[in-house]
């Protein structure tokens, strides 16, 4: 078992994380959003938190305890997710697509050229101090608040508008602050994350959180299903897996597999791995097949 | 009062005007309805009167009140709620889950008490539910509270869409072709759920092209053409009319003439009368 952590710890860490992204890119499309952003702002409380351990680290001073550095990411993250928010959110769906593809591309140009702070092209070191199951905890924690978030006023609006805007404006659901609530609360998370990657890579460039990883994300909440929280966990967690799995067959082919095997997912389960209309559908079946017994 | 007032309404898609200069009023308490043939802007004045589209000129007040600065989504507020013509159900939703969505307005939570488990927020749940439950009732489609609603027969989602406008606590219930789709049984059920509500003292405006439908359920009638007011008054004041005769079938004695000769020839086309006979 210990060997096993030892080859493949890391892996998970990296899918717990991505767990994350994905969980941040879910909340978007949950509020009929598709966006990248929290891969920016991840980007922008990444270097924050990063360029403030450097400063301690070079004055010879002990660095900041891990829970301000996450504070520090869930605080940046969310600000910036909240100013970008009021003018990205008047955009309709593609274009808004679009304009926060923008926005990661700029975030990347903003890192190079503030190279006093962000140390440029030669990046800046990061020390890490998290723990593999300080990640599970926070990844445990998130879950929970999803679950609650799942059946509560919130998460019901969210449903709404992302399936009949009009109509949850109708009944009285005020849908451009759903959105920005949605989109802040993405923003919030991808600071998180962008904190843990960062400290996880050990070292952060301009590229560390860049468009690559904003697809992955999005690609594991779909793949994973984006109806409920689950999907996007096990979503990650299926695309860490998959490629680590075929590395030894396979070689650096494996992406070439690893894509079709994702077209062959979402043929086949449009709506992702986990889907809470096909559960409602079994235990309904279910529930008729024990009345039958019980009247027979 | 009225509950309506529908003031020299007008609405431009570009060049297009859908609705123009178009008045009426609904009383309290009663189920008016708004016909016209296809395309006669009935959904646009709907819509308008919804919260969902803002009109060109002209107003449109709710017991009293002036709407013209109030958002779409603050219309809830003023007793308005409505039912759309194709449904518009939400996917992957259970039936009660529907009618959670419509009590939103009477909520007391905020975004924060959904982040961590609480209280307050697990007893205005089971109250929601237990709420909900109550419009499945009065609609009667309670056994069906955790099917996915759009796995349900026409009739069946009419009912729950009912339901879910119910759940804003309505005074002015706004239905948009409400029997579209249906066959004869169908839309008479509908026609006794709204009257029952009615007599509860909900008042109804109805947009239908189902004539005898109209004719059976409204009290009072306004037809427009056009985007324009034909007339308005009772229901056997407004389908003996010839005005509204010749909307729906055209002009009428050209069409009469034509008609007559071709029933001598033996080759007429059936234009089904029966509908208009009062």
């Amino acid at each position: 078992m210990s060997q096993f952590w030892d080859i493949y710890g890391i892996t998970f860490e990296f899918a717990f994380v991505l767990g994350l992204f994905a969980l941040s890119a879910f909340l978007g499309l949950w509020s009929g959003v598709l966006s990248l952003a929290p891969i920016a702002y991840a980007s922008g409380a990444a270097y924050v938190s990063a360029r403030l351990a450097y400063d301690k680290v070079m004055m010879g001073e002990a660095n900041y305890p891990l829970v301000f550095h996450l504070f520090v990411g869930m605080v940046v993250g969310g600000f910036l997710a909240w100013i970008t928010s009021f003018v990205l959110l008047r955009l309709g769906s593609h274009y808004l697509a679009l304009a926060t593809i923008a926005l990661v591309l700029i975030a990347r140009v903003i890192a190079l050229n503030l190279d006093e702070y962000t140390g440029g092209t030669v990046g800046i070191p990061v020390p890490r101090q998290i723990t593999t199951w300080h990640i599970l905890l926070i990844l445990g924690v998130v879950s929970v608040m999803f679950g609650v978030l799942r059946k509560s006023r919130f998460g019901y609006s969210l449903d709404a508008v992302r399936e009949q805007p009009e109509v949850a404006s109708s009944l009285g659901i005020n849908v451009q602050r759903v959105r920005r609530y949605a989109f802040t609360f993405a923003g919030v998370l991808g600071g998180l994350a962008g904190v843990l990657q960062a400290q996880l890579v050990q070292y952060l460039v301009p590229e560390t959180l860049y468009v690559e990883l904003a697809f992955i994300s999005i690609a594991s909440a779909v793949l994973g299903g984006a109806y409920i929280w689950v999907g996007p966990i096990v979503g990650a967690l299926l695309y860490t897996a998959i490629p680590e799995f075929l590395e030894p067959f396979l070689g650096s082919s494996k992406n070439v597999v690893n894509g079709i095997l994702l077209v062959i997912i979402m043929v086949f389960l449009q709506r992702g791995l986990i889907d809470p209309r096909q559960f409602r559908a079994w235990s309904l079946k279910r529930k008729s097949r024990q009345t039958k017994e019980v009247a027979s | 009062m009225s509950q309506l007032d529908v003031v020299s309404l007008t609405r431009q898609f570009g060049g297009l005007t859908a609705v123009k200069d178009l008045s009426f009023s609904v009383s309290p308490g009663a189920i008016a309805g708004l016909v016209g043939p296809n395309g006669a802007g009935k959904t646009t004045v709907i819509n308008m009167v919804s919260g969902i589209d803002k009109p060109t000129s002209g107003t449109i007040s709710i017991a009293g009140q002036d709407t013209s600065t109030i958002k779409g989504h603050e219309f809830v507020r003023l007793g308005i709620a409505r039912t759309y013509q194709n449904m518009k159900m939400f996917h992957g939703l259970s039936v009660i889950d529907h009618v959670i969505v419509g009590l939103d307005s009477r909520r007391k939570t905020t975004f924060f008490h959904a982040l961590v488990p609480n209280p307050i927020e697990r007893k205005e749940r089971a109250a929601m539910r237990d709420k909900a439950m109550e419009f499945l009732k009065v609609m009667s489609i309670d056994h069906l509270a955790e099917s996915e609603a759009t796995t349900l027969p026409y009739g069946l989602q009419r009912r729950l869409e009912i339901a879910r406008a119910l759940a804003t606590e309505p005074k002015l219930l706004l239905l948009d072709e409400p029997t579209a789709g249906m066959n004869q049984q169908e839309s008479s059920e509908v026609a006794e759920v709204l009257r029952g509500l009615n007599q509860k003292g909900l008042t109804l405006l109805v947009v239908e092209h189902n004539i005898k439908f109209v004719r059976d359920l409204c009290q009072e009638v306004t037809v427009i053409n056009f985007g324009e007011k034909l007339l308005s008054g009772t229901p056997q004041e407004v389908f003996n009319s010839q005005l509204v005769r010749e909307a729906y079938l055209g002009k009428q004695r050209d069409e009469r003439l034509a008609t007559f000769q071709s029933l001598r020839a033996g080759t007429h086309r059936n234009i089904n009368m029966g509908e208009f006979a009062s």
